[in-house]
């Protein structure tokens, strides 16, 4: 997680800072990261919207339930993550393609193909320590932290994610 | 490896779900509005009414103004960032709703609002939190038609019997004054809202409404009016809710206010009900609840909390509007599929079947047992019980 001032809603581990104003700074500062990670979660851009406007509303609804034991933006990741599992499971999709504009479409695709079954054969808690570390360029502690794991097993467990996409996509499409 | 990322694996992840541009405002602005109605739900949920306040919503009856009745008081809250309004049983609102208005003065009378327009100095921006619900009239030959329903959808025959003996007993004036009180609505939350422990919240500068009702005037131009005491509110008129903005202030939050119905109904009919109101009260709302009608079922809740969750369901009766000696509660599993007025399983809520007894003036059982049945919850932070939801069917 970025560096932040002490009195900046982001870094407060305050309960007294759980406020709308406090929680609606943490998503205007990781908007888009939440939105990657939601869309990547959920499968599909409108889940992924549809997942972090679910959080946020739970979270301004329920703010006053934000126990103050970490940041106000793991709680935010948590939710998100949360909710984007549950719209993920309420309605199975496939993640959209990027827009084509390139010539090299085909290859392009063959390539988007393959790291998408390989990301897929990922057990869960690989593929959630993926999605925020390389979409939300969290540390471990924070992945740990949004996804109710310890630190150490954060490390673990990207560690044989890296193992297994690298196992299964073969240097050729990774390259 | 880069600091536990593999950069061939980041590229590989940004072809799975590229970057993109996100316009952050749009989905704040819906969660916002979305909170404000999870907050309204959970008020609504927290209003101590009597058991048959939602069941009378669904019959029709006479349309009187609340000022006739003096009801105008009670609108008024002490809370800036609640409103209690009346709703016209005869009116609709048609018109647009648009998401957002700006106003570049709103002020304790009417004034007007564009759907687009620069946030000038002193502009208000204020969201939309919902439309007000249909209110249904109630009259005398409305309710003997939903009894006739009731039997014919399987309702105890004496117990229906009952209810419209009662019914044939009560004046008109009663069932006028109930028309008048299944009117009133409140709404809370918007831009401000507790802080929680310190007891405070935030308040826009006086003058300045934090809920308003709006109506289209032009495509792009509103008419609004604060929504604070407003009676005769159309059904389906969008209510908007203030932005906080810097001008706000932090003002100590009032205690949290009792809407209890018989006061309202007291106040409504001009007395107290007599004990063949208060039967046909409770024996109609539970017919017509128990046979169904209403998707919402009848909602209380109280601020009553204790440490057991038994003795705080004992103590739900109490918060009926009427006299009432609690018998025995008894805990039952939790229904299968869906819990009323969104409680949800993680919430760990109990449930228990509460048999009370109606007490007369005199204090005096005459007036017959019921049963209840009444959803608690602990208080995370309080770590107490509390009642959240009371039905007469599980």
């Amino acid at each position: 997680m970025a560096d932040l001032p002490s009195s900046h809603p982001l870094g407060s581990r305050s309960r007294q800072e759980a406020t709308a104003a406090g929680i609606e700074a943490v998503y205007r500062a990781r908007a888009s990261e939440f939105l990657r990670v939601a869309t990547a979660i959920a499968g599909s851009r409108e889940g992924g919207r549809d997942a972090v406007q679910e959080a946020l509303t739970r979270a301004f609804a329920r703010r006053t339930t934000f126990r103050g034991t970490g940041t106000v933006e793991a709680w935010l990741w948590k939710a998100v993550v949360n909710s984007a599992r549950n719209v993920r499971d309420r309605s199975p999709r496939v993640v959209e393609p990027a827009a084509a504009d390139t010539a090299a479409l085909d290859a392009v695709d063959e390539r988007r193909d393959a790291v998408r079954a390989a990301v897929a054969s990922l057990p869960e808690r690989q593929r959630l320590a993926l999605f925020l570390r390389y979409y939300a360029d969290l540390d471990y502690s924070a992945i740990a932290s949004a996804l109710g794991i310890r630190r150490g097993t954060v490390s673990a467990t990207l560690s044989h994610a890296h193992e297994a996409l690298r196992t299964a996509l073969g240097e050729e499409v990774l390259a | 490896m880069i600091d536990g990322k593999d950069p061939m694996v980041g590229q590989a992840l940004d072809l799975l779900v590229p970057d993109f541009a996100v316009d952050a405002d749009e989905l704040l602005a819906a969660a916002h509005a979305g909170a404000v109605r999870v907050r309204a739900r959970r008020r609504r949920r927290q209003i101590v009414a009597v058991i048959a306040f939602a069941a009378l919503l669904l019959f029709a009856g006479a349309a009187i103004a609340a000022d006739k009745y003096d009801l105008l008081p009670f609108l008024h809250t002490s809370d800036r960032n609640t409103a209690r309004f009346s709703v016209s049983p005869t009116h609709k609102y048609r018109g647009a709703a648009p998401l957002a208005l700006t106003c570049p003065s709103a002020h304790a009378g009417s004034f007007t609002c564009n759907v687009t327009g620069p946030m000038a100095p002193g502009t208000r921006l204020f969201q939309r939190g919902m439309r007000t619900d249909e209110v249904p009239l109630l009259t005398r030959q409305s309710m003997l038609d939903a009894l006739d329903k009731a039997q014919a959808d399987g309702a105890d025959p004496a117990q229906v019997a009952r209810a419209r003996s009662d019914l044939a007993a009560v004046g008109d004036d009663f069932i006028r004054a109930l028309g008048v009180v299944s009117q009133i609505e409140t709404v809370s939350g918007g831009g401000g809202g507790s802080t929680g422990s310190s007891g405070t919240e935030r308040v826009p500068p006086p003058g300045v409404p934090s809920w308003t009702a709006c109506r289209e005037l032009t495509l792009t131009v509103y008419r609004c009016r604060p929504l604070a005491a407003l009676t005769g509110v159309a059904s389906g008129t969008p209510l908007y809710f203030l932005q906080a903005s810097k001008d706000w202030r932090t003002v100590q939050a009032p205690p949290t206010q009792r809407s209890d119905f018989g006061i309202v109904l007291e106040r409504a009919l001009g007395r107290k009900p007599n004990e063949a109101e208060t039967r046909f009260f409770i024996d109609f709302a539970t017919v017509a609840s128990n046979t169904g009608g209403s998707g919402t079922g009848p909602t209380k809740g109280t601020p009553t909390a204790v440490s057991d969750p038994r003795a705080t369901a004992l103590l739900a009766p109490q918060s009926l509007g009427v006299r009432t000696r609690a018998i025995s509660a008894t805990a039952l599993p939790l229904p299968h599929g869906r819990l009323p007025g969104g409680l949800m399983r993680e919430e760990d809520p109990r449930l228990y079947r509460v048999l009370f007894e109606l007490l007369g003036a005199d204090g005096v059982d005459r007036l017959g047992r019921h049963t209840i049945y009444v959803y608690v919850t602990r208080a995370a932070r309080l770590g107490v019980w509390r009642i959240v939801w009371v039905a007469p069917k599980p």
